[in-house]
């Protein structure tokens, strides 16, 4: 296709998670979470810059992890390189994006209104996101989110203003530079 | 992010996709669907920015007003509902928006 630009371009992301799993990754790479039905479904999530400090958030969200897991565990914050193919990457932090996700979905409600059917339950944003790797090759997903992190999570705040920044990658092993994967925190 | 290529993409995927396919995708990721009787009519096309700049009174707002059956579409909108939300959905071109607003002061 004409339009394609092959541009790559990298951003730096933090993860969370623990010790342990530290000397794993750093010699194998991430590994995609699998049926993820949270956030923008399966693949490496990372903190990115945006709302919050990424790594702040990273730690964060690994003592909440380790706190629900009710674990002795230490955590840590890993950092490493995304290399993005902007031709298949959807960016929900902007306007573009988000017409483009609701666009995506609404054409797909409308088509199966076609023949007279429609979903007995909510489509789920995940789900959708799903469709679009599958369909249109997306690989990489940013998006402004909220996530119960800290004191929010400890009050069980609720809130649908975004409050952190994350970043999913798929294919780790090809998108993410193994070299690059490093202790941040 | 490419949204011409995308734009491009999508296209071109829903020019060839059955109904029946997406349906069964969907169905694979456990959903399963149900006779539909919503009529569903496309909305005309707004130019959200033009009515807004046009219509400097309520006549904007009035026009979603009365699909709500909750809210007196007479009532001005001025104290009557400080602090308000309401819905908007526009339809532009093959895009829509959905935006949900707070309107906290009285235009006067």
């Amino acid at each position: 296709m004409e339009l394609e630009t092959k541009h790559i371009m990298p951003i730096l992301g933090h993860h969370g998670t623990y010790k342990k799993n530290v000397v794993s990754i750093i010699e194998n790479g991430f590994w995609e979470s699998e049926d993820h039905n949270m956030w923008f479904g399966d693949g490496v999530y990372f903190f990115v810059p945006g709302l919050t400090n990424p790594i702040v958030s990273a730690k964060q969200y690994a003592e909440d992890t380790r706190l629900r897991d009710n674990s002795e565990e230490d955590t840590c914050v890993l950092e490493a390189i995304v290399y993005i193919n902007n031709d298949s990457f959807l960016d929900l932090t902007n306007e573009d994006g988000l017409k483009f996700f609701n666009s995506y979905r609404d054409e797909i409600l409308a088509k199966i209104e076609l023949i007279g059917k429609k979903p007995s339950t909510k489509f789920e944003d995940h789900d959708v996101i799903k469709s679009l790797r599958k369909e249109l090759g997306i690989e990489f997903v940013k998006g402004n989110v909220y996530i119960q992190l800290g004191i929010q999570r400890i009050a069980h705040l609720r809130s649908r203003i975004p409050n952190v920044t994350i970043f999913v990658v798929n294919n780790p092993i090809t998108n993410i530079e193994k070299a690059s994967i490093k202790l941040a925190l | 992010m490419n949204t011409a290529l995308l734009k491009a993409k999508m296209d071109k995927f829903f020019a060839e996709v059955s109904p029946e396919y997406l349906m069964k995708e969907f169905e694979k990721m456990g959903y399963t669907f149900i006779d539909s009787n919503i009529n569903w009519v496309p909305l005309k096309n707004y130019n959200l920015e033009e009515d807004i700049c046009v219509s400097k009174s309520h006549g904007f707002f009035k026009r979603f007003f009365r699909n709500k059956k909750n809210i007196n579409s007479r009532k001005k909108l001025t104290s009557e509902y400080p602090g308000s939300f309401f819905f908007l959905n526009l339809h532009y071109e093959r895009i829509t928006c959905s935006s949900i607003f707070c309107i906290s002061k009285s235009f006067n």
